[in-house]
Formats: structure tokens, C-alpha cells, sequence
């Protein structure tokens, strides 16, 4: 059985990269066995871990207030169905609002403590820090967040244009913006070379016999 | 396009003037005598369905010109009144000049004149009957649906008087002897052609009302005497001995026909007894239609007919209520008339079916004719058209010019009827003497004469522009037929139609009718040759044959297609300004004549080759007519980003990038086999391995070390939150460092409980612990817990911050956990392995700030710049970076299984002692206290992986941390086990851990007294591991404890005083410590060991997070001896932490444990076995490096390319 895997695996990872000499039906049949294979890991996965504890936890409780507790999010669900309906659509709205109001509120404030905050306070804590690297990271924040303000003064002939001190400011924040993309840039170099050597090391291996 | 459309049909002067005229001619009366017969015989096969809705009243051919009006609308293109269509093209090929007919075909001859075999298809139908007639036989008819269909073609039908005025009028208008037959008795078929003989002024009684030339007929035919007001051929029709011919033959001889014919319509007859007042006919109907025809001889009569008339007035030309009247009157004609259609039943039966039916059948619309010019001028005014006429003075006055021209000749007439003249100058003086040319509002026409100007003074007050915009306000009025092509109109004609003789012609043979000369073949051979003259036109098989016919014979200047022609001759004076420069503009395009005709062209107008060829018009700087649209170069380039960015491309950009993604095959596969190659050598060679392996450890203080330093100093028991938060696409490079982080808390006795956000991510690490639950003998939900798929992304991951117990109840299989967890408090450390920065983010966002626990995270590459924030902002206590670091972790953990040593760092950040399980081939067990070296070195014992056959008892090491002030060694019993199994000891845990017991805050000071500086402050139910206890002066009892500080995030050590603390075992928070009491029983201090003030909880924490269950029945009780220090609490001062007693007895420790379950839970855990580890890493160098080489080759070569093209 593990032979079986190991050559459909095998095979498999030589039909994705297919995909180097361009769009093909084997390239699209492995997606799409990933695709479909993933899609019924998940489902089965939320079913087991998710939905049946959720409705052991609270519906099989006995208790009538864990039952209704229990039965607050199916009937949110069941709604959400409605949105397939035109006319009963509306009904869906109010789980779409619940869970875009619950998931910004609460992607604000973990935004806010989680990172906002740590980072403006190690910002400007330069304790433990050198002096030279206390400024750069003030400078390479400072500027990186001028560059993203677009306020601009508009002159008596009509041209709009900013204060020479704000676009040097700007083209500092530039720099420092296009070295981070670089290095997101070159980090994911890596990882897709980390990932390409290991899948090569997988098909050498019948020849190299391990 | 309004002004377009004006200009179209009054404009057009030049070309069609005649227009209205020639697409209707075959409804035109004519001068001839048999005009009055031909007339509805002509009509009857050139009604088309659309013409019948607005010319089947008898009007025909006045409201030509406003049909055509109505065609214009549709579509511009369409202009019927334009082309000479209707014309049949053999009566075209008549030489007019010799009065002869060509020969022409047998099938361009119409159906009347053919010997036409099908007569069924043939036969006159609905539309051949008038429909005033349609509607007032309904029960004559067979299939009413004809009828509805005829109605609605008529919306005449509708209409009625809409004032009592109307009814009156239309009550004077009824002649005289009409008026006195009352009731009003339909009236014999004679009768009515009393009416149209026109002879109404010799009547004096009812009786004397009747025509003379009917009177005539019925004393030339004795036969008629029975029935005296009915012709001999109509009086046929009502007797009873009508039968059908024997002869089902359609083809009917012409000794057969002409026999049958009444000699009422006959030629000669209609000459006799008609020729004066059809003379007046004939003026009027010239005037109205042509200024061709023969001057008019009753010149007087119609003057006094003029007399009479009032100033026109276009409305009530056009009124509904004028038609209205039309209908009715035409309805008292057909009162008048008889049962037509018993007639026409007697008439099939006389006839046979054949196509002289039709001829009789059309004996309606005869009637119909006869019936409107019955009255002549006291009639004349009984229909809309002889309103018009009556009333429009300049109508009159025009007609009256016309009367007084000289004749001109048959020529104009057949310039009239499209064929073309020889002189072509008098076809150009016959357009300019069009009386309708009155429409046009550049070049009126000349319209009066001198001897009516007096009576058309009110025509000089006319405004023709108020006139035209009436007009077309009237047309866009009327309802709009459905638009049609050229083609789809041309399509509905019958390719029969259009085949009968004009009347003009026939009169121009001598002005009589014989059948016999227009069928003779001379005639025909005349057309026949004339055709062959001109050149032919090459022919679709879809061309309608009429227009076959024209395309063979118009070519020339004068014709349908010619008219559509000269349109382009239209003077460039008379263009706007507008079209003025479109047409300069045109003319700069250079266009190339295409030798390949147009089909539809070909069709539609034959003989024009010349079209001008597509052309793509874009936009420049140069472009005259949208100067506006010129963009800047800094607009181009927005605009162009806006195009990149909605991902709309015009026609070249498209171009480019489909050129652009259509990368050469050769080309990408050479970058692939190059990439290939790099990557795949390694893996069998080491000749090209560029750099050195990875660190075999990691840096000292560094973001790697911390985390290998914080899973080092994991306690048995402690519960490590292992979050494999990613997918399939990350596991080449987070799978090491999970499996290394596994392994090492295991190692270290730590219960790992996996969660994960990504299904593949909890299936990776499934499949990872499993592998090494089967080499230790893990046994799941005991030595570690596999959790559930963390849903719903932020939210649910605060949620499972804020209600982990719900989450971690059951594993992924369902089954309970046992966990004793409540918060995330009572994880000793959590691991972040994620793949994207996003997902960490989301960990520290939501999970970090709720809990006190510390954090460490494992990334790729590709999130490892935003991951550095977070270890700055101590949200994380450290991060593993891909599978460099991966690397390094595994050797590391390796050399530590394999009791080698590693380079501690120099930052004392793990205090909690080292448990290590090493199975010992050492018969007998030994107690060794591990001590922190000067140099910071950890011995490794060296180890024997493999299990042991015949353990022993195992080495239990509770290793000395920084501070070697609480050392136990806990050594089990070497007394022999009865199960062999257990390759390993187990490793008691003794460490006490304070946790902040008070609300609010807790100092933490540098010396044992309040006294002492504030080191800093903890909260409630932070914890802090406990390495020391005094009591000062005055008794108060301080632990020394070592806790990460929260606001430097460094660990610092300090004293806290007992009362505002917890003590309890790690492991087993809800266990407190009862009092600093000496040991239990079961410790057994040695002699050194005096004052020892160490407390060891009487229930230890073992492995497995699972409380001392007794002593099984029937198992050995192995010996657990802790061996204290002697000077635990003598040495738990600041200057203690420097050196430890090497040597130092501990007491012995009362195994609580049996053998059996301390065998079950040792571990063995095994060294990493990474496959072609060095292998990959320099697989990857090379890799790298053959990548930067293709970015950087491929961006020079782009380079290169720009800059060849700029210069």
C-alpha cells in the first residue's frame, strides 16, 4: 500500500510539473485530483471535528439553553442558504452580517493589540537597541507610512503636487517598501527552490535507491 | 440623422424626382383608354404585402410618394421611391420610340400575359381584391382569416366620420343619382359602369342616370335584352347555368379567352363609347401623375372642376376621416355593384381557371376605379385623392401647366418607367418638370403658369418648410413598420410581379389594345436585342428576377442603380459642414479598390464595384474629428495602467502579451532542463555542492537558539500547543522543523497537543507524530493529543484562545482527550508553524495577547520578513526559519539524543531541569547530577538508542540547570521487573513552580525583604519557576524565582514573598504545595541532608501527565529515591548559584509508580533520519544559484533588447 502512494505520488508530482512546459490535460488532472481530494479531506474533517462535537457539546447536552445555543448557528446557516433564493435572499443577510461583523471586530482588535501596538511600541523603545538601528527602524517605519498618505497641496494654477520635504520623505518610504518586496520576493525564491529540490530528491530516489 | 433623412426623399431630387412615380407606376392611371381596365390589372400582381396596407383604395398611386416617405423612415438605405424596381423588365425593353414591344422571354412576361400552367399558385387572391371590398364581402369570402389579414393591412377600415361635418359631406358628395335610389338597392354591375362612364350629366331620373354607354351596349347587344343593365357577360353571372370550363387545363387559348370578355372591355368598345369623357379622365389623371401624357382636351371641364376647389390643405389630405370617406364610398360602389362575388363565381364558371380570372377577378379594383371616376367632376370629390386634387389649388395650377406643355412624347413616358431614353437630356428635362418637385426645398419647382396665378395666390403663402416638417411629423405619426433590409423587402415580392404592360404603352401602340401585337414576337425580339446590347451582369442565383432583369438592362445612367449612384454626386455645396469634413477626412484615407465585387452590392445594385474597403480607425494626434480624444503621454500611460490593472487590453496589447505568454516551447523547456539539472546533481554528486552545510547548531542568542532553548527546557508533563498551521505546499519546508519540534518535546517528556487551521496541516503532523509514536511507542491522547481543525480563520482562532477546552475535549478521531486543560495558560509553550505571514499574524494577533505563554513560531522563506517584527515586538519568543533552520534544529536534536554536546546559550533562558531518558546497558543504575558547566556546555550522556533486552532500572536524571541548588536524582529500584519490555527508565519530575496567587500586581525584588529594589512585577496567575527559598530576618519565608519578565521579555530572577504566591508542582497546578515542611516519609533525607528545606509533593508528576496510580497487583514497586541536595535550602542564596557540591547524596524517593507503567511511559526517542539532508541543501544552493543566473541573464537580455530598440 505505502509502494502504491509512493508511485502515485510519484506520478503525480511528475504530471504537475508538466505544468513547465505549459497548460496541459495532465498538469489540470492532477489539480484537479488535489482539489477534489482536499475538498473531501475538509469536509469530512469539519463534519467530525467540528459539527458533530459542536451539536454533541450543546444540543445533545439535555440542557435547554446549551440546545438553543446549540441551534443558534445551524438556523444562521440554514439562512445563509436563502441566498441562493432571489427573493428569499434577504433572509441570508443576516448571517453574512454576522459573520462580516464578528470577523472585522475581531480582526481589528487583534490588528490593534496584536500588532499595531507591539510594533509602535518597539518602534519607539530604543532600548536594546543600537543607535544606528533604533534609526533606521524609525526612519524606514516613518517613511514607509508617508509614502502611503496621498494629501497634497493644490497650487493657484491648479497642479497638484506635495511639499518637497514630504516627496523625499516618500521616496525614502519607496526604497524601503522596495526593499522589503525584494526580500518577499527573493524569500519566496527560496521556498519554491526548498520545495522544487525536495519533490526532485522524491523522484530520484528509486535511482538513488533510497 | 433627422436632417439626413429629410434631405433624403426631398433632396433627391436630382436623381429620383420620379421616384414616387416609377416605384409605383404600375399603379399609375395612364392616358391610354384602357388605363381604366389596366390599371387594377396591373395592381393586381404588384402589391406587395406592405403595399397593401396603404394602396388597395383605390388611391394607388397618390400616396405613392408618402409611402415612400414611410419606407424612408424604416431605413434610409431603403429607398424604394428610388429605384425603378417595379418596373417589369421586359415592359422596359419596349421601344417606345416604333411603339413596339421587344421580345422578350416567356418567363419575363407577367403571369396574365403567360400561358400559365399553375394557375392555383397564379390565381388572384386576397390581395388582388380591394379591400373595401374584402371588407364588405365577408361571407363571400371562404377563409376569413384573408380578411382579418386584409384589415390589418388596412387600418382604413377603422375609420369613421369623426364629425357630423364629415357625414354631410360626405352625404353631397354622393351623386345625384345615387342619392335618389333609395332605398339604396344594390345596383346592377351595369349600372355602375353607368357611373364610371362618367355620363352622369345626361341624367335626368333614375332611370336616365344610367351611362349612355351602357345605355349603348345593351342596344348593340340583343342578346342582353332580358337583363338590359347588365352586360352580356355580367349578366351571365347570375344565371344558373353557369359551369366551369370542361377544359381543367389552365392554359386558355386566346379564342378561347377573348371571346368571353365583355365587349365592354373590349378595345374597340371602350373607344367607343368612352373616348370623351375618358379624355377629361385622362387630363386629370395626367396632371395628377406625369407630365408626359397626352394634353388634355376638356381643358374647359376641368377648369370649372378647378373652380370649385378650395386652397389644399395637407391635413385634411392626409385625414383619416378623408379615407374614412373613401371606405364608405367605396363600399356604396360596391353596394352599387353587386355581389361581386357571385359574379366572379359566374365568371369561373365561364372562364374555367384560368388567368384571365384574375382578370375578371380584378374587376373589383376596376370598379373600384370606375366607381371613384364615375362622377367625374361632381364625383370627383368623393374620395381623398380628388379632395387633394379639388382642393389643391396648387396641385391644379401645376396640373393645368401641365396641360398646357406640348406632348412630350412617349420617350418621357418611358423615361417615366425607368427605361432609358435615348435622350438622356430630355430625362433630365422630364425630372425638372416633376410637379412634385414642389417637395423639394432647394429647388422648388416651377408650379404655375401665368394663367392661374391668380388662383394660387394662397400658394405663395405656403411655407414648404412648415409643409415638410408637417410631413414628416405626419410620418413619424403613422406606425412604424417592422425595419427590413433591402434584401428581406425584396425578398416578400413575388418573382412575379411586376409583369404587366403599362398602360401608357399599350395606349402608345395605337390606342387600342391588341392582344395579339403585345404578344407578338416581334415585340419581343426587340427587347430581346436591345438586351443584348448591354453588357452583362454577372448574376447571383439568389437574385430576385426582377432585379436580374434590371441588372441586365440598367447599367447605364438612367436606372434604379444609377439613381443610387449620383447620390454621391450630390454637389458639395449642398453638403453641411459636417459632412464636408467627414468627406475631406474620407478622402485622406487612401483606399484601395477591391477587383472582388460584393456580393450583396451585386445584388442591390449591380454593376457598382467600387466600395470602399474596411478600414480601422484609431485615434491620433492628428485626427480631425475627435481632437478631443487626443491623450497625453502621461495619460496614455494611465490610461494604459488602467487597462493593465482591469485586465482590459486593447487589440495590440492583447497581441503582445499572447506573443508574450506564447514563450517559445524550446526556450522555457532549455530553462527547465537547466533548472533541472542544477537542482538534480546534488543528489548524485557532491562535485558541484557550492557553500558549506548548514550550522550544525545554532547561533548562541539568537531567534533559532531560543527556540531550541524553550523546547529544551520543556518539563516531563508540560503540555506544548503545537500548531501546524500549514498546507501541502509547505511541507517540503516546515515538515523537518515540525518533526524536530516533535521530537524534541517529546524527548523532553512534554505532551504535544496538535492543532491546526489547515486540515492538510493536521493531516502533515498526524502523519508526522505517528511515525514516531510507532519507533517510541506513543500511545495517542496519552503521550500526545492530535486536536480538531481550527475553523473559521481570526475568529475561530480567538475563539479557541478564549474556549480551548471545547476545542482540545475530543481529538480528531472523536475520542476524548483527557486533557487537563482550561486555558491557554496551561500550555508551557506554544508552536506557531506557519507557512504564510498572514496565518501568524493571525496567532499573534489573536492567540499571543491572551495568554502568558510564550510563543515561538516556525515560517518559510517566504514569511520570514514579516515574521521579524513580531520577535522584535516580543510577541515571539523566537522563530525556525524553512528549511535551513529545520536543518540545523534536526542536528542538533540528533546530537543531543546521541549524547553529544552542545554550545548552550550564553543567556540562562531555560530554567527548568533537563529529563532525559537514556536507556543504560549499565547493570546498575547510576545517580549523576548534571551541573552547568563554566563554559556553558550541556554533557550529553552518550546514549544507546537501541532498546534493552534486560533493563535494568534507567537512569533517572533530573539535570541541574543554571542553578544547581535543587537537585534531586530520582533513581528507580534496580530490583529486577517481572515484564522485560521497559527498554527505558522513566524520568520523575520534581519542579515547583509559583504562580501569582493575589489580585493586581506582585513585586518582585532583588533580596528577600521588601526592602529590596522592585526587579519588576507580576500579575495574577503568572508563573514563575521556584529555585530558591530563605526566610530574612524576621521570618518571613521568600522564593527566589526565575520568570520571563513581562516588560523586557528577558528572563530575570528575583524574590517574592510566600504569602503572595501558590506553590505547586509543574505539571499538576492544582496542586499545592501544603507547607515547607520537611519531607514526606517516603523522602528519606540523608545524614547531609539536614535542614534541607526542599519539599517534594508526595504525588509527583510523572510523564504522561497522569497522577501515580497504586501499585499494580502481582508487579514489583520500583524504588524511586530522590537525591536531594543536603544544602537546598542553606544554598538557595544568590551566591549559591554559582557552584554545586559535585558530590552530594540525595534522599531517596519511595517509588509510587510500578515498573510497568514507568516502562510504558519511557521514550526512546529517535534520532531524525532526514533523507539526503545535505543533499537538498545544496540541491537548493545550486538551484538558487542557476535561478539568479536566468533572472539576471533574462533581465539583461531585456535590456539589451530595449536598447536596440532605442537606438
Amino acid at each position: 500500500m505505502e509502494d502504491i502512494g509512493v508511485i502515485v505520488g510519484f506520478i503525480l508530482t511528475l504530471m504537475v510539473f508538466s505544468y513547465l512546459l505549459g497548460d496541459n490535460v495532465l498538469y489540470r488532472l492532477a489539480v484537479y485530483v488535489f482539489v477534489g481530494m482536499t475538498a473531501g479531506y475538509i469536509t469530512i474533517v469539519t463534519v467530525e471535528s467540528v459539527l458533530i462535537p459542536w451539536f454533541d457539546s450543546t444540543i445533545g447536552s439535555g440542557n435547554t439553553i446549551e440546545i438553543g445555543f446549540g441551534l443558534l448557528p445551524v438556523l444562521l446557516g440554514l439562512m445563509l442558504l436563502f441566498k441562493t433564493s432571489s427573493r428569499l435572499g434577504r433572509l441570508g443577510n443576516l448571517g453574512i452580517a454576522f459573520i462580516i461583523g464578528v470577523g472585522t471586530a475581531v480582526a481589528v482588535i487583534g490588528a490593534i493589540i496584536g500588532t499595531l501596538i507591539p510594533l509602535v511600541t518597539e518602534t519607539a523603545d530604543a532600548s536594546g537597541k543600537s543607535t544606528f538601528d533604533a534609526i533606521l527602524i524609525f526612519v524606514g517605519v516613518a517613511s514607509s507610512l508617508v509614502y502611503f498618505q496621498y494629501n497634497a497641496q493644490r497650487l493657484p494654477n491648479g497642479e497638484i503636487r506635495q511639499s518637497v520635504p514630504i516627496q523625499l520623505i516618500r521616496t525614502v518610504g519607496q526604497g524601503f517598501i522596495i526593499i522589503t518586496l525584494g526580500a518577499l520576493y527573493g524569500a519566496a525564491i527560496i521556498t519554491s527552490l526548498t520545495i522544487f529540490s525536495e519533490r526532485v530528491g522524491f523522484l530520484l530516489s528509486p535511482l538513488l535507491g533510497s | 440623422m433627422s436632417d439626413d433623412f429629410e434631405k433624403d426623399w426631398l433632396n433627391n431630387d436630382d436623381d429620383d424626382d420620379l421616384d414616387w412615380l416609377n416605384a409605383d407606376e404600375d399603379n399609375l392611371p395612364s392616358t391610354g383608354e384602357l388605363d381604366l381596365e389596366l390599371d387594377w390589372m396591373r395592381d393586381t400582381e404588384t402589391d406587395s404585402a406592405s403595399q397593401q396596407g396603404q394602396n388597395r383604395l383605390g388611391v394607388t398611386g397618390q400616396l405613392d410618394w408618402l409611402r415612400a416617405t414611410q419606407n424612408q423612415d424604416q431605413d434610409d438605405d431603403m429607398t424604394i421611391d428610388d429605384d425603378d424596381d417595379f418596373t417589369p423588365a421586359w415592359l422596359k425593353e419596349a421601344n417606345m420610340d416604333t411603339g413596339e414591344i421587344a421580345n422578350i422571354a416567356e418567363q419575363d412576361l407577367p403571369d396574365w400575359l403567360q400561358q400559365d400552367d399553375d394557375l392555383e399558385d397564379d390565381q388572384p387572391e386576397e390581395d388582388d381584391i380591394p379591400d373595401w371590398l374584402k371588407a364588405a364581402e365577408p361571407q363571400a369570402e371562404d377563409d376569413t382569416s384573408q380578411i382579418d389579414e386584409a384589415d390589418a393591412w388596412q387600418p382604413t377600415a377603422e375609420w369613421e366620420p369623426q364629425d357630423a361635418d364629415d357625414a354631410a359631406l360626405e352625404d353631397e358628395e354622393i351623386p345625384d343619382w345615387l342619392k335618389d335610389t333609395e332605398p339604396p338597392t344594390p345596383l346592377t354591375t351595369a349600372e355602375v359602369m353607368a357611373v364610371s362612364s362618367g355620363q352622369t350629366e345626361d341624367t335626368g331620373d333614375n332611370v336616365d342616370d344610367i351611362p349612355d354607354w351602357l345605355l349603348a351596349a345593351d342596344e348593340t347587344s340583343d342578346e342582353e335584352e332580358e337583363i338590359p343593365d347588365v352586360p352580356e357577360w355580367l349578366a351571365a353571372t347570375t344565371e344558373d347555368d353557369w359551369q366551369p370550363a370542361e377544359d381543367d387545363s389552365d392554359l386558355i387559348t386566346e379564342d378561347e379567352a377573348l371571346p368571353e370578355i365583355p365587349d365592354w372591355l373590349r378595345p374597340e368598345a371602350l373607344e367607343q363609347e368612352e373616348q370623351a369623357i375618358q379624355t377629361e379622365k385622362d387630363a386629370t389623371f395626367d396632371t395628377l401623375f406625369g407630365d408626359d401624357l397626352e394634353p388634355i382636351e376638356a381643358e374647359e371641364d376641368l377648369e370649372a372642376i378647378l373652380s370649385e376647389a378650395t386652397a389644399p390643405n395637407l391635413d385634411d389630405l392626409f385625414d383619416d376621416t378623408d379615407f374614412e370617406a373613401e371606405v364608405q364610398s367605396e363600399e356604396e360602389d360596391f353596394d352599387l355593384l353587386g355581389d361581386l362575388a357571385s359574379q366572379r363565381s359566374g365568371l369561373t364558371g365561364l372562364l374555367g381557371e384560368s388567368d384571365e380570372l384574375a382578370f375578371l377577378d380584378d374587376a373589383s379594383d376596376n370598379f373600384d376605379l370606375l366607381g371613384e371616376l364615375a362622377g367625374d367632376e361632381d364625383e370627383f370629390t368623393d374620395t381623398p385623392i380628388a379632395d387633394a386634387v379639388a382642393e389643391d389649388e396648387e396641385f391644379l395650377s401645376m396640373a393645368e401647366a401641365q396641360a398646357q406643355k406640348p406632348l412630350q412624347g412617349s420617350i418621357e413616358d418611358d423615361t417615366l418607367h425607368g427605361v432609358q431614353p435615348e435622350d438622356s437630356e430630355d430625362f433630365d428635362t422630364l425630372l425638372e418638370d416633376d410637379p412634385f418637385r414642389w417637395f423639394d426645398e432647394e429647388q422648388p419647382a416651377p408650379i404655375s403658369t401665368a394663367a392661374d396665378e391668380d388662383s394660387l395666390d394662397w400658394l405663395q403663402e405656403i411655407d414648404e418648410e412648415a409643409l415638410a416638417q408637417e410631413a414628416q411629423q405626419q410620418i413619424n405619426e403613422q406606425p412604424q413598420q417592422p425595419a427590413a433590409s433591402i434584401d428581406d423587402y425584396l425578398a416578400t415580392l413575388d418573382d412575379n410581379t411586376f409583369q404587366l404592360p403599362q398602360t401608357g404603352e399599350l395606349s402608345a401602340l395605337g390606342g387600342e389594345v391588341d392582344f395579339d401585337a403585345l404578344l407578338d414576337d416581334e415585340l419581343f425580339d426587340t427587347v430581346s436585342a436591345s438586351t443584348e446590347e448591354k453588357p452583362p451582369i454577372p448574376q447571383t442565383p439568389d437574385m430576385p428576377e426582377w432585379l436580374a432583369d434590371l441588372s441586365s438592362q440598367t447599367t447605364g445612367e438612367k436606372s434604379a442603380a444609377a439613381i443610387v449612384r449620383k447620390r454621391k454626386d450630390r454637389p458639395l455645396d449642398e453638403l453641411d459642414d459636417r459632412l464636408r469634413q467627414l468627406r475631406e477626412r474620407g478622402m485622406e484615407f487612401v483606399t484601395a479598390e477591391t477587383d472582388v465585387e460584393d456580393q450583396d452590392l451585386a445584388r442591390i445594385l449591380p454593376g457598382v464595384k467600387r466600395t470602399l474597403p474596411e478600414m480601422t480607425f484609431e485615434p491620433t494626434e492628428a485626427t480631425a474629428i475627435a481632437p478631443s480624444l487626443q491623450l497625453t503621454m502621461d495619460q496614455r500611460r494611465r490610461a494604459d495602467l488602467l487597462k493593465e490593472l482591469v485586465g482590459a487590453e486593447d487589440n495590440k496589447q492583447a497581441e503582445k502579451s499572447k506573443k508574450r505568454n506564447r514563450l517559445p516551447l524550446i526556450e522555457r523547456a532549455l530553462l527547465t532542463v537547466i533548472l533541472l539539472l542544477l537542482v538534480a546533481i546534488p543528489f548524485f554528486t557532491d562535485v558541484l555542492n557550492v557553500g558549506e552545510s548548514p550550522s550544525s547548531q545554532f547561533a548562541p542568542d539568537s531567534r533559532e537558539m531560543a527556540v531550541f532553548d524553550q523546547v529544551n527546557a520543556l518539563q516531563p508533563g508540560d503540555y506544548v500547543l503545537i500548531a501546524a498551521d500549514y498546507g501541502a505546499s509547505g511541507a517540503a519546508e516546515l515538515d523537518t522543523s515540525t518533526e524536530a519540534i516533535l521530537r524534541h518535546a517529546l524527548l523532553r517528556g512534554a505532551h504535544p497537543v496538535i492543532v491546526s487551521g489547515s486540515p492538510i496541516g493536521l493531516l502533515r503532523a498526524r502523519v508526522l507524530i505517528k511515525t514516531i509514536a510507532e519507533e517510541s511507542n506513543l500511545i495517542i491522547n496519552q503521550d500526545y493529543t492530535i486536536g480538531n481543525y481550527l475553523v473559521a480563520d481570526v475568529v475561530g482562532l480567538r475563539n479557541f484562545g478564549e474556549n480551548i477546552q471545547r476545542y482540545i475535549q475530543t481529538d480528531v478521531n472523536g475520542e476524548p482527550t483527557q486533557l487537563n486543560i482550561r486555558s491557554l495558560d496551561d500550555f508551557a509553550l506554544l508552536v506557531v508553524v506557519v507557512e504564510s505571514a498572514d496565518r501568524l499574524r493571525g496567532w499573534v494577533e489573536q492567540v499571543a495577547p491572551i495568554t502568558d505563554a510564550r510563543m515561538v513560531a516556525v515560517t518559510g522563506f517566504s514569511a520570514e520578513p514579516l515574521s521579524e517584527p513580531y520577535l522584535s515586538a516580543e510577541s515571539l519568543s523566537g522563530y525556525l526559519v524553512g528549511y535551513v533552520d529545520g536543518y540545523t534544529y534536526s542536528v542538533m536534536l540528533n546530537t543531543l539524543i546521541n549524547g553529544g554536546s552542545l554550545i548552550a546559550s550564553s543567556t540562562p533562558t531555560t530554567p527548568a531541569p533537563t529529563a532525559t531518558s537514556r536507556p543504560s546497558d549499565t547493570p546498575q543504575p547510576t545517580a549523576t547530577t548534571q551541573e552547568e558547566t563554566a563554559v556553558n556546555t550541556v554533557d550529553m550522556t552518550p546514549s544507546d538508542t537501541s532498546p534493552s533486552p534486560t533493563p535494568q532500572g534507567g537512569e533517572a536524571q533530573v539535570a541541574a540547570t543554571s542553578t544547581p541548588t535543587t537537585t534531586a536524582s530520582v533513581t528507580p529500584s534496580p530490583q529486577p521487573s517481572e515484564t522485560p519490555t521497559p527498554t527505558n527508565s522513566p524520568t520523575p519530575t520534581v519542579r515547583q513552580i509559583a504562580i501569582i496567587a493575589v489580585e493586581g500586581a506582585v513585586n518582585v525584588r532583588a533580596i528577600p525583604s521588601t526592602s529590596g529594589d522592585v526587579v519588576s512585577a507580576l500579575r495574577t496567575n503568572n508563573r514563575a519557576d521556584i529555585i530558591g527559598q530563605t526566610q530574612n530576618d524576621i521570618g518571613e519565608l521568600w522564593y527566589n524565582i526565575r520568570f520571563i519578565d513581562p516588560f523586557s521579555g528577558q528572563v530575570a530572577e528575583g524574590w517574592v514573598r510566600e504569602d503572595l504566591i501558590q506553590v505547586s508542582l509543574a505539571g499538576d497546578d492544582l496542586t499545592p504545595v501544603p507547607s515547607p515542611t520537611p519531607a514526606e516519609p517516603i523522602i528519606e533525607p540523608s545524614p547531609t541532608q539536614e535542614g534541607a528545606s526542599l519539599k517534594v509533593s508526595p504525588v509527583l508528576k510523572l510523564q504522561g501527565g497522569d497522577e501515580p496510580t497504586p501499585t499494580p497487583e502481582g508487579e514489583a514497586t520500583p524504588e524511586i529515591t530522590p537525591e536531594l541536595t543536603p544544602e537546598l535550602t542553606a544554598e538557595l542564596t544568590p551566591e549559591l548559584t554559582e557552584e554545586v557540591p559535585p558530590t552530594v547524596s540525595a534522599p531517596t524517593v519511595t517509588p509510587v509508580v510500578t515498573s510497568t507503567e514507568v516502562a510504558a511511559q519511557a521514550q526512546a526517542i529517535q534520532p531524525m533520519d532526514i533523507e539526503q539532508r545535505d543533499a537538498r541543501w545544496y540541491s537548493m544552493t545550486l538551484g538558487l544559484i542557476g535561478a539568479i543566473l536566468i533572472i539576471t541573464g533574462g533581465s539583461i537580455l531585456n535590456i539589451l533588447r530595449v536598447l536596440r530598440r532605442r537606438t
